[in-house]
């Protein structure tokens, strides 16, 4: 068995996760559609991805926790091959939610959404940067249970004042210059940009996700014993 | 045990480029647009890649010039280089600043903008710091490594020393052998020849033969009593010639020193007095060394037991004040070898005390 499909069973082991996986997204299909953006599900489906990544990426902290990496350093395999066996598994789970949720979409929106392709890739995105958003919030803590405590805060507040789980209109215009700088604040930019059939919008989202992406992981791929 | 934060020039170095990030964020917000983030993200990539991985300093010319490009379009995004000047500055490459110095003085939009200059400043003194830091801790690891290097010397001297007295002792095993051999060896195996004959003698009844015979016998045997007391006063070691190696070194010293004897020195085993001569003699030769001295009192007592060397004085130069050095170091190792010890006082005057059990 290769790093990968150990990282992919240790995940997988775990009852939550399965449940995060399959069926929570699911429960967001049933928001009902709005006459001049995307169902809002869509929206919100970005902060279940945020914490579906957070928990996904929980052996990472595991292993630092109860010093398996010191062992792995003490081990033939590199830290790159570790830590790129564990998040190439990380984002296969991301991507059969994604895959299930746009599966979802397809059956319960299928007047109201457009753009399915243009959705899938940016949820892609998306979900590769939270994965190394969540790796790079854990090496600020040695405990998972801190770490998951103060970002189930943080999270909550990205995603109210990002436009994830708030409906953008709602965010005052004062605080959006401010946002900008979020991460999450790119998932709702890039729906209503494929909403309104903006090229350069969708271009830019993806941009900055993948910018926001190796940033993360440069951060979050520093090897701590 | 807590560790202890040590603040250095490389955390002042994060902490004031996350401080001109937060400073530049303030700055983006009122003035906004596209290119400002987007060149926001490309700075923050550009300064974690370096705090990731070590690339040389000339590679960051690349990301400054697609900087000063996009501010060349974008002038209100000129501040950006000022984290440029700074990385230059830190890294002391002087020669790198002048290309955003110049970009900054060519798309100055108000004197603000000029203000990007003066981050050489924390940058250059950052540099400075780090270079005494790096050369305090270098001098702390040549330290160490010589340290290491003179314990291990130590350690071989020590190893040296035992193998010395062990080869010296299996010399003169053989040299007791040799004079044995050489001495003894002859006379007896004819006497014990005669004494053979005089049974096959007695056999035949040739007493008279016999009685010759065993005069002979007793000729070689006598010869061979008076050859074994002399092999023995060979072989013994000379307890004069030991005791007067010890007083002289005391006659002979460079300053004149009052020397009390108290017990019979010959008592004491031969190495215990050879140990005693050298911690001696290096006693007197750290007097020479660290000490003027008007009174040196020696004091030697030997008892039942113990012998006990007492070597005191009053020459403490002021500036004598550093630890033990490594003859005293050796000498302490030598007489701990043989379960003895040495203790020194320092007031007055400077008194070292040997002690060395006869019966370990």
């Amino acid at each position: 068995m290769n790093l990968y499909t150990f990282a992919l069973k240790e995940d997988c082991r775990q009852p939550l996760n399965i449940l995060l996986i399959a069926l929570l997204p699911m429960v967001l299909l049933l928001i009902p559609a709005h006459p001049q953006s995307f169902p809002f599900g869509l929206n919100l489906y970005g902060m279940v991805m945020l914490y579906s990544a957070f928990l996904l990426t929980r052996p990472v902290v595991e292993d630092r926790m109860k010093g398996i990496v010191v062992r792995i350093a003490a081990s033939p395999i590199s830290h790159l091959r570790y830590l790129s066996s564990h998040l190439s598994a990380y984002v296969t789970l991301m991507i059969i939610q994604i895959l299930l949720f746009c599966l979802g979409i397809l059956i319960v929106h299928r007047g109201n959404v457009h753009g399915y392709g243009h959705i899938l890739l940016l949820y892609i995105s998306f979900s590769i940067m939270a994965i190394a958003f969540a790796l790079a919030w854990n090496t600020l803590f040695r405990a998972f249970n801190l770490s998951f405590g103060i970002f189930s805060g943080v999270g909550s507040v990205m995603c109210l004042i990002s436009g994830v789980s708030l409906p953008p209109f709602l965010i005052p215009e004062s605080i959006t210059g401010y946002t900008m700088f979020l991460p999450t604040y790119w998932l709702p930019y890039g729906l209503d940009a494929i909403y309104h059939g903006e090229a350069s919008g969708i271009l830019i989202s993806h941009v900055v996700l993948w910018a926001y992406a190796i940033i993360f992981l440069l951060v979050g791929s520093k090897r701590r014993l | 045990m807590t560790k202890r934060f040590d603040l250095r020039p490389q955390h002042v170095y994060r902490a004031l480029i996350l401080l001109q990030f937060a400073l530049l964020f303030t700055y983006l917000v009122p003035v906004f647009d596209a290119s400002g983030f987007m060149l926001y993200l490309f700075v923050v990539f550009s300064m974690t890649l370096r705090w990731r991985f070590p690339i040389a300093p000339h590679f960051m010319l690349i990301d400054c010039v697609v900087v000063a490009i996009a501010a060349a379009f974008f002038p209100t995004n000129t501040p950006f280089l000022a984290l440029y000047l700074f990385y230059f500055s830190y890294k002391n490459k002087m020669i790198f600043c002048l290309f955003p110095i110049l970009v900054s003085f060519i798309l100055a939009t108000g004197p603000g903008s000029y203000l990007i200059v003066l981050t050489i400043v924390p940058g250059y003194l950052l540099y400075l710091w780090q270079n005494e830091n790096t050369l305090l801790r270098k001098e702390g690891d040549d330290l160490r490594q010589k340290i290491h290097h003179m314990e291990q010397t130590e350690t071989h001297l020590l190893q040296d020393y035992h193998d010395a007295g062990r080869i010296s002792q299996l010399t003169e095993r053989q040299r007791i052998a040799e004079i044995l051999h050489d001495n003894l060896g002859h006379e007896l195996t004819a006497a014990h020849l005669t004494v053979k004959a005089i049974g096959t003698l007695l056999q035949s009844d040739q007493r008279e033969k016999a009685l010759q015979f065993q005069q002979k016998a007793e000729e070689r045997l006598d010869t061979a009593l008076t050859q074994l007391k002399t092999a023995v006063r060979q072989i013994e070691p000379d307890n004069d010639s030991d005791i007067r190696r010890i007083t002289s070194l005391f006659e002979n010293f460079v300053y004149p020193i009052q020397y009390s004897q108290e017990g019979d020195l010959s008592q004491v085993p031969p190495h215990l007095r050879q140990l005693m001569y050298i911690s001696l003699k290096e006693a007197l030769t750290n007097i020479t060394k660290h000490a003027r001295p008007t009174t040196i009192t020696a004091l030697i007592e030997c008892t039942q037991s113990i012998v006990r060397l007492v070597l005191e004085n009053d020459g403490i130069l002021p500036a004598q004040s550093a630890p033990a050095g490594n003859g005293l170091r050796y000498m302490r190792k030598r007489i701990e070898a043989v379960h003895g010890s040495l203790s020194t006082s320092r007031d007055k005057t400077f008194k070292i005390i040997v002690i060395l059990p006869i019966r370990a």
